[in-house]
């Protein structure tokens, strides 16, 4: 069953609500995705943070980290990037979106 | 002030960080999962340039949890090869090294054989020279024989320097039993690589045999008194704070005159919680005296029978009414370390922690469900006198006593209480998590209790 929170993960795509609403609903889910983001984020480890081990290994490891950190990074910016468009929808009326 | 803290559980890598690191990376590809699943209900085909940035960050949210989800899987497996590694390294290395010692010590004897003679010849010409010389001559070679000792200390600080000794008093043994011709082969098989006959404490027996031959023995009864000037009612007691930090707890280990400090806490479940502080060697204790916290009750620990001063710690213990249930926190210094880590294995007692200093405990398994930190200086020699370290589940800290610039006085400043004091108030601070995590598992007790302190009294039974 779907439940009707405007968070929950497969309620439908707003169909038999105002185009308006909808369009403000996803803007809600996107900030929940930029949070969700921000918190895998914040509990990667960055480098520097490892006392305890030493070694080629570890540099290989820190590597690859640092460049998922980074590639979510990047999803931030571009889920900020959905917001800004969604939210000009809001502003100038819900219609044709380019 | 002293250098950078070395954490570590066991002897090298941190497998339990490792652990847990990798768990946290589970967990963070867990939550990308969460992510990916929430993004296409998000495209609802209204624009295509959302719809395309939707499906971009799906897929690149895909590749970072499939991503992040190796690299949990790659730390998981790092972590066990570290650990089965390490432990065949160690073991490989020690063989071979076992096997050397062995030789070189059947090589010796041998050659001892032909060179002993002329040595004895030579050394008997050189004390017959030193009698005819004036004796302000003698004195002045004395002098600078003593000297030159001296200008050995700096070297006895040095961590390379002492972990080389700590290696060869492990192989020490092995030294033993080629000197006497048992094959270097065999010797490799029954030593602490090999099915673990012979090993530091095999040594230190031998020389506990020596010395209870010379009238030495480390292990003869003691008797425990409480101290305090009101001896008709068995001593005194005092109120006293329950320890909040390892630095704390590092501050109450007493000096060798009254060695054992015993702290009773009741806890509001109605049990008794203790804590004991037991103090390091008396560096001034004839061997054999009166005084068991002396260099034969060392030698006696090492050699893992029941010296006089572990007699003395479970005899004050008893006296406190301490049982097998009752939850006890043991702390010691250098010797008191030794003792500590025997009586907290020892399976007698119900045992909650263990916090060690400088102590010679390198040679004693800390296989026990309960937090243990060892603190180690790594210019200090006194650690390395039992050997290389053994398995140890305990959370070993290591760090530098004496700054390069800092001209010391004494054999062994490193081994200074003051400065594992100083080291204890770093590890407080240190920000690792499994040493954070063993400080935390330590029993906080919520009110006052009761200390007493003890003095001990060997009763030698053979003569001196």
């Amino acid at each position: 069953m779907y439940a009707t929170s405007p968070l929950d993960t497969c309620s439908p795509s707003g169909r038999g609500l105002d185009p308006h609403d909808e369009v403000r609903r996803q803007i809600v889910l996107v900030d929940d995705l930029i949070d969700r983001v921000s918190m895998v984020l914040t509990v990667l480890p960055e480098s520097g943070a490892f006392h305890d081990w030493w070694g080629p290994a570890r540099e290989a490891f820190e590597q690859s980290l640092g460049i998922e950190r980074a590639r979510l990074s990047r999803q931030i910016e571009r889920l900020d990037a959905v917001r800004a468009q969604l939210e000009r929808v809001v502003i100038q009326g819900v219609g044709v979106v380019p | 002030m002293t250098g950078t803290l070395a954490v570590g559980v066991g002897s090298g890598v941190a497998v339990d960080e490792l652990e847990r690191l990798s768990r946290v990376l589970q967990s963070a590809a867990e939550q990308c999962f969460e992510i990916t699943v929430r993004i296409p209900p998000l495209r609802t085909g209204v624009s295509h340039g959302i719809d395309a940035d939707l499906w971009e960050i799906e897929s690149a949210v895909v590749r970072a949890r499939d991503h992040v989800g190796e690299l949990s899987r790659a730390l998981w497996s790092a972590a066990s090869l570290y650990e089965s590694s390490e432990r065949a390294a160690a073991r490989a290395g020690e063989l071979v090294a076992s096997h050397l010692a062995a030789t070189a010590g059947l090589v010796l004897s041998r050659l001892g054989l032909i060179v002993v003679p002329g040595v004895v010849v030579a050394a008997s010409r050189v004390t017959a020279i030193a009698q005819l010389l004036p004796e302000q001559q003698r004195e002045l070679i004395t002098h600078q024989l003593v000297s030159a000792l001296s200008a050995l200390a700096p070297a006895l600080r040095e961590p390379t320097v002492l972990e080389a000794i700590r290696a060869a008093l492990t192989l020490a043994d092995d030294a033993v039993l080629g000197t006497v011709g048992v094959p270097p082969t065999v010797v490799a098989t029954l030593g602490e690589a090999g099915l673990d006959v012979t090993g530091i404490d095999s040594a230190a027996l031998a020389v506990v045999g020596l010395a209870a031959l010379a009238g030495a023995n480390g292990t003869d009864p003691v008797r425990v008194d409480r101290a305090g000037s009101d001896l008709r009612r068995g001593g005194e007691t005092r109120p006293v704070a329950p320890p909040d930090s390892l630095a704390d707890r590092v501050a109450r280990i007493p000096d060798a005159s009254t060695p054992i400090v015993i702290e009773r806490y009741a806890l509001p479940d109605g049990s008794v919680h203790v804590e004991v502080y037991i103090a390091g060697t008396d560096a001034h204790a004839p061997m054999g005296g009166e005084q068991p916290w002396d260099m034969a009750s060392n030698v006696a620990i090492i050699a893992g029978v029941e010296a006089s001063s572990v007699q003395a710690v479970r005899a004050a213990l008893a006296a406190e009414g301490v049982t097998s249930d009752t939850s006890v926190v043991f702390t010691g210094y250098s010797q008191g370390g030794a003792i500590a880590t025997v009586l907290a294995e020892s399976g007698d007692y119900r045992t909650t922690g263990l916090v060690t200093v400088g102590a010679p405990s390198g040679a004693m398994p800390v296989r026990g469900d309960y937090p243990a930190i060892v603190i180690e200086h790594r210019d200090d020699l006194v650690p390395t006198l039992s050997g290389i370290r053994r398995e140890t589940t305990a959370v070993v800290v290591r760090g530098d006593a004496i700054t390069s610039g800092e001209h010391p006085e004494g054999f062994v400043p490193a081994h200074d209480l003051d400065r594992y004091l100083r080291t204890a108030a770093e590890a407080d601070a240190h920000d690792s998590a499994a040493l954070r995590a063993a400080i935390e598992a330590l029993p906080r007790v919520p009110q006052s209790g009761i200390a007493s302190s003890y003095t001990a009294t060997r009763i030698p039974s053979s003569p001196q």
